[in-house]
C-alpha cells in the first residue's frame, strides 16, 4: 500500500516544480509591482495583496536560471511559510497532482549550489521529474548554504511525506 | 499539574477574569498602601485595601488554591486588626504588606502559567504577618515616631482618593482610568466593579486588527473618491461623501479605542519611588498632573521603560539626602514631578526634579576621562552641551556604581528607545535646583502624515515629521543652482551649505533621466543634521498607513516601512535617518561631535559661521570661512596652462589665476612652483576656491575638501604658519584657520608685479 501526497506544481524554465498544497495560499496572474531598490537581485518588488504588503520573489533568479525574457508575465504562486507570506514568480501554473510516496527519492548529492540548497527531492513522474522546492530556503535571502540545512529540510519532510493520504 | 487541571476545566475564563480583576486590585493596592502610609488614619484606603485582599482570599478558595488563600488569610488578619483600630500602620507593616503584594502577584503569575498555585508557602511572610498581627496593640503610638512615613506621601495620589466619601473608591469617573490594566496582563482592561456595565474587556489583538481594517478602509475610500473624480452621478458623489466622513469618524474613533491614558504606566510610579527612597535613605514624594493624557496603546508600551528608568535616576541621583538637602536649605523631603500634556499633535511629558542637578564640571571631566571630548575642546562648550552627553553611550554621572542606576547603561538606551518610537529627549539643569526632562511624542504610529515623492518613476514616502521645507530651484541660471565639493553636491541655502544627495543615486535607481531644468529638494533633518534629498517630482502630502516591511528586507536600513497609495499602489517609506546614514551624512563616530558643533552655533549664532574644511598638500587641515569664497570650481588638471612662472587656467571669459593653498602659507616666496609640478595625472580635478581680489578672480588650489561645519572661528591657539590667523579644535581636531586678509594682501602684491593676470590675458 503506498501512501500519497497532493503537490502543487508550476513550470519555470522547462523544470516542473512542486510544493506542498498546504503551503500555497493562492494563485494569481501578473501584479503591478513596486520596485524595491537595494534589495537582494531575487527580490523583485512589492505586491498589494488586497492591502496586505507581499514580497515577490522571482524564483528564476533565485535558482539563479535566465531572466524571463519576452512579453511573458510571471504568474504568482502566494505561499506562506512561518507566518511570513511571500510570493513565488514563475512562469506558468501547473495542476494540482496527486504524487505516490513510492515514486520520492531525494535529490542528487551532486546537485550544486543554489540547487543544492533548494530542492530537497524528486517525485519521478511517468514523463518527468517532479522537483520538490525547499520554502524555507527559498524565501530565507540571507543565503545560509551549507549541507546541513538541507539535511535537516529532508529529514523535516520526509516523514512529513508519509502523514499525508 | 495534571490532576489539578481536572476540577479546573472549564473554568479557565473565569480564572482569567479573577486573575485580571486581581491584578487591577493589587497595582491600586500599591498606590493604596504607599498613601495609606503617608496618611496612616485613612479609614477609606484601609477599607479599600481590606477589600482587596480579602476578594481574592475567597475567590481563590473557591479555586481550591488553598497557598494563595493561606498567604492572603494571613494578610486579612492583619488588614482586619489594622482596621479594627487596634493596630497603627508603620512603616514596617507597610512594607510587609507591600510584600504580600508582590507575593500575591507572583502567585497569580504562576497560576496564570501553571493553573496552580505553586509550591511556595512564603512561609517567613505569612510568619512575619502574624507576629505582626499579634503584637500588642500598643503599637499604634509609633506612628509619630515614623520619620519618614508622614513625609513620604504623594499627595496627588492621596488626593486621588481622599475626597471620595463612598465606601467604594472605585465609583467615581475620572477614577475609572486608574484601574486600567497592569502591563503583564493584556487580557485586562479598565474598570473593574462599578463600571463592569459600561465597559468591556476586548482582545488587544482584536483592536489592533480592526485598525488594520480600518487603514484598509481608508485606503479604500481614497481610491473611490480619486474615481468619483471622473464620474457625473450626482447619486455616487453623494454616497461617496458620505463614505468620506463615515470613514473619517471610523478611523478617528478606531484610533480612540487603543487610546490608554498615560496613568497606565504612572500608577507604578508612586510605589517605585516609596521603595527605591527608603532604599537610598532618601524622602521623596511624588506629584503627577495630567494623568489622564491619553496616547496610543503601542507607544504606552514603549514608553514604560524609558519613564521608569528616568524615574529611578530622579530618586538615586538626582534627590539629595535628607540631611544634605537641609544643608542647602531646601525641604528634607525631594519631590519628583510628572507631568504630561497634548500640545500640537503630540504629548510631552516632562519628569523633574528638585534635587542636586547635574554637576557639569565633574560631567565635562568624566566626558574628558572617557574621551568624548578633548580637553581643548571641553573648556568651548556650553554646559547645556555637557549636560546633552548624558544621552552619549557609556557616560554615567552616579559616583559609584549602585544596584538601582550608575552602570553607564542607561540615558542613551533611553534616548535611543524614545527616538524609535518618533520620540524627542531634552534635558535642562540647574544646579541644587534640579533638572528637567522633557519627552515629546507623536500621538501615534500607525497613521502618519506623509510627503510622496517620485523619483524615476518610483513613488516614495517621506513622513511630514522629518521635513523641513522644499525647495524647487532652476538649475539652467548658472551661479544659482547646485555647487559641488570634491563631487559632493552642496546648495546655498540662505548662507548655509546644504549637503544634497540624490535619491536615484543612493537607491540606484538607474539613469532615464528626464533633462530636467528644474530640481526639486526636499530639506530633511535627521538627528540634528540638516540634508537636501533631491527627488524627482513632489506629489502630495496625505495621510499614510505604515506597514512594516517583512524581515526579509529589514536589512535594508533606507526604508521604515511600505504603504498603499490611493491608486492602490505599494510605495516604500524612506527612513530618514537611515537614508542620511547610507549617504554617509551621518557616521556613528563622526554623530556627537558634529551634535555639538550644530547645537552651539545654534545659541551663538553671531559667533558662527560656515567654515570649508580642507585639506592641504603638505597634510594640514585648515578652516576658510564659507563667506569669503566666492564659488567653488574644479578643474581637470590638463587644462591647467603655464604663463611665466604663474599656473592659470581659462575660466569663463577670464584667465584664472591659481594658488597653492600651501604657497600662501609659508614664507612668502617671490616665485610660487607651478601647480602642475605635482604628482599628479592630467585627468585628475583640482580643487579651487574662487576669490575675488580688487576686482579680479583668483583660485586658492586646496588638496582636498573634507566638511563644511558650523564653527566659531575664533581662534584658540596662536598663528603656527604665515598666512594663518591661529588654530582651532573642529570635530576634535586641530585646524588652523585661514587668514583671507594676507591672502588678498598676497594677491595685490602678485598683481602689482606684472600686471593683473586677468586684465593682461596671461600677462
Amino acid at each position: 500500500m503506498s501512501t500519497s501526497r497532493q503537490v502543487c506544481t508550476f513550470i519555470l524554465d522547462g523544470y516542473l516544480i512542486g510544493l506542498n498544497t498546504q503551503d500555497v495560499r493562492e494563485v494569481l496572474r501578473s501584479q503591478d509591482m513596486t520596485r524595491v531598490p537595494l534589495a537582494p537581485t531575487a527580490v523583485s518588488g512589492l505586491i498589494n495583496l488586497r492591502g496586505e504588503i507581499v514580497i515577490a520573489i522571482d524564483l528564476r533568479l533565485r535558482l539563479e536560471l535566465d531572466p524571463r525574457t519576452g512579453d511573458h508575465l510571471p504568474m504568482n504562486v502566494v505561499v506562506t511559510n512561518n507566518g511570513v507570506t511571500v510570493s513565488l514568480l514563475v512562469d506558468e501554473i501547473g495542476d494540482v497532482i496527486d504524487v505516490s510516496e513510492d515514486t520520492y527519492e531525494p535529490a542528487p548529492e551532486h546537485l550544486e549550489g543554489v540547487w543544492h540548497d533548494l530542492i530537497y527531492g524528486t517525485y519521478k513522474l511517468e514523463d518527468r521529474l517532479l522537483l520538490m522546492l525547499d520554502l524555507a530556503e527559498t524565501i530565507d535571502l540571507a543565503d545560509t548554504t551549507g549541507r546541513e540545512t538541507t539535511a535537516v529540510a529532508n529529514t523535516i519532510a520526509q516523514p512529513h511525506c508519509g502523514d499525508n493520504p | 499539574m495534571a490532576e489539578q487541571d481536572n476540577p479546573l476545566e472549564g473554568m479557565e475564563e473565569i480564572i482569567e477574569e479573577f486573575l485580571a480583576e486581581s491584578a487591577e486590585g493589587l497595582d491600586q493596592m500599591d498606590n493604596d498602601l504607599v498613601a495609606l502610609e503617608a496618611d496612616p488614619d485613612n479609614r477609606e484606603l484601609l477599607a479599600n485595601i481590606f477589600r482587596t485582599i480579602h476578594s481574592i482570599k475567597g475567590t481563590c478558595g473557591f479555586f481550591g488554591f488553598s497557598r494563595l488563600e493561606s498567604v492572603s488569610h494571613a494578610g486579612e488578619n492583619l488588614l482586619s486588626r489594622l482596621r479594627g483600630g487596634e493596630l497603627a500602620l508603620t512603616q514596617e507593616i507597610a512594607t510587609v504588606l507591600l510584600n504580600l503584594v508582590d507575593a500575591i502577584r507572583e502567585m497569580l503569575a504562576t497560576i496564570e502559567s501553571t493553573s496552580t498555585d505553586g509550591d511556595n508557602v512564603y512561609a517567613d511572610l505569612v510568619e512575619t504577618l502574624t507576629n505582626l498581627t499579634n503584637s500588642p496593640a500598643d503599637s499604634a503610638d509609633n506612628t509619630t515616631d515614623q520619620a519618614e512615613s508622614p513625609t513620604a506621601k504623594p499627595p496627588v495620589a492621596q488626593g486621588e482618593t481622599v475626597p471620595q466619601t463612598s465606601t467604594n473608591a472605585q465609583q467615581s469617573p475620572p477614577d475609572i482610568p486608574e484601574q486600567a490594566e497592569s502591563h503583564h496582563d493584556p487580557t485586562t482592561s479598565r474598570g473593574t466593579l462599578s463600571a463592569a456595565d459600561s465597559a468591556i474587556r476586548v482582545d488587544v489583538d482584536v483592536l489592533d486588527n480592526l485598525m488594520n481594517l480600518v487603514g484598509e478602509l481608508v485606503l479604500a475610500r481614497n481610491q473611490i473618491l480619486a474615481h468619483q473624480v471622473t464620474q457625473q452621478d450626482p447619486l455616487f458623489t453623494s454616497a461617496c461623501q458620505r463614505l468620506n466622513l463615515i470613514t473619517g469618524e471610523l478611523q478617528q474613533d478606531v484610533i480612540k479605542t487603543r487610546m490608554q491614558p498615560i496613568n497606565t504606566i504612572w500608577n507604578k510610579f508612586p510605589r517605585v519611588v516609596r521603595d527605591l527612597a527608603k532604599h537610598c535613605g532618601k524622602q521623596v514624594r511624588i506629584e503627577m498632573e495630567g494623568k489622564e493624557t491619553e496616547l496610543d496603546k503601542s507607544l504606552i508600551e514603549a514608553m514604560k521603560d524609558p519613564l521608569t528608568h528616568l524615574i529611578r535616576n530622579a530618586v538615586d541621583h538626582g534627590i539629595e539626602p535628607p540631611d544634605e538637602r537641609i544643608a542647602k536649605g531646601k525641604s528634607a523631603e525631594g519631590r519628583v514631578s510628572l507631568t504630561a500634556q497634548h500640545g500640537g499633535g503630540q504629548v510631552i511629558i516632562e519628569i523633574a526634579d528638585d534635587g542636586a542637578g547635574i554637576n557639569v564640571e565633574q560631567l565635562r571631566e568624566k566626558a574628558i576621562a572617557l574621551g568624548m571630548i578633548t580637553t581643548t575642546q571641553a573648556p568651548q562648550m556650553q554646559d547645556r552641551d555637557i549636560c546633552r552627553l548624558i544621552f552619549a553611550p557609556g557616560m554615567t554621572t552616579a559616583k559609584t556604581v549602585t544596584n538601582i542606576s550608575g552602570r553607564g547603561v542607561g540615558m542613551d538606551v533611553v534616548r535611543a528607545n524614545l527616538e524609535r518610537i518618533g520620540g524627542f529627549i531634552e534635558l535642562e539643569s540647574a544646579r541644587d535646583r534640579g533638572s528637567k526632562f522633557r519627552i515629546q511624542l507623536p500621538l501615534t504610529l500607525a497613521i502618519v502624515p506623509a510627503l510622496l515623492v517620485r523619483s524615476r518613476n518610483e513613488h516614495f514616502a517621506i513622513p511630514q515629521g522629518s521635513i523641513l521645507e522644499l525647495i524647487r530651484i532652476e538649475t539652467g541660471a548658472p551661479g544659482s543652482g547646485i555647487e559641488s565639493i570634491h563631487e559632493v553636491p552642496v546648495f546655498r541655502l540662505r548662507g548655509m551649505l546644504l549637503p544634497l544627495i540624490y535619491l536615484h543615486e543612493e537607491l540606484k535607481l538607474g539613469d532615464v533621466h528626464p533633462s530636467d531644468e528644474i530640481l526639486n529638494i526636499v530639506v530633511l533633518q535627521a538627528d540634528k543634521k540638516k540634508f537636501g534629498l533631491v527627488v524627482d517630482t513632489i506629489e502630495d502630502s496625505t495621510e499614510i498607513v505604515v506597514k512594516p516591511l517583512s524581515d526579509i528586507l529589514k536589512a535594508l536600513p533606507v526604508y521604515a516601512g511600505a504603504t498603499i497609495t490611493g491608486s492602490g499602489h505599494v510605495a516604500l517609506i524612506l527612513d530618514v535617518l537611515g537614508l542620511a546614514k547610507h549617504a554617509k551624512l551621518l557616521s556613528e563616530t563622526h554623530e556627537p561631535s558634529s551634535d555639538i558643533d550644530a547645537s552651539s552655533s545654534q545659541q551663538d549664532n553671531e559667533d558662527c559661521q560656515p567654515l570649508i574644511i580642507a585639506s592641504t598638500l603638505d597634510g594640514g587641515r585648515i578652516a576658510i570661512p564659507v563667506e569669503s569664497v566666492v564659488r567653488l570650481e574644479e578643474f581637470k588638471r590638463a587644462f591647467l596652462e603655464h604663463t611665466g612662472n604663474r599656473t592659470v587656467v581659462q575660466y569663463g571669459r577670464e584667465i584664472l589665476p591659481l594658488i597653492e593653498l600651501t604657497e600662501l602659507l609659508r614664507e612668502r616666496r617671490r616665485k610660487p612652483r607651478p601647480i602642475a609640478n605635482h604628482h599628479k595625472s592630467a585627468n585628475e580635478v583640482v580643487h579651487a576656491l574662487i576669490y575675488a581680489v580688487d576686482g579680479c578672480s583668483v583660485g586658492v588650489v586646496v588638496d582636498r575638501i573634507q566638511d563644511i561645519v558650523e564653527h566659531n572661528p575664533s581662534t584658540r591657539g596662536p598663528p603656527t604658519r604665515k598666512g594663518t590667523l591661529g588654530t582651532i579644535v573642529v570635530n576634535g581636531k586641530i585646524t588652523e584657520v585661514f587668514d583671507v586678509a594676507a591672502l588678498r594682501r598676497e594677491v595685490t602684491a602678485l598683481h602689482k608685479q606684472p600686471k593683473c593676470a586677468a586684465g593682461a590675458g596671461g600677462g
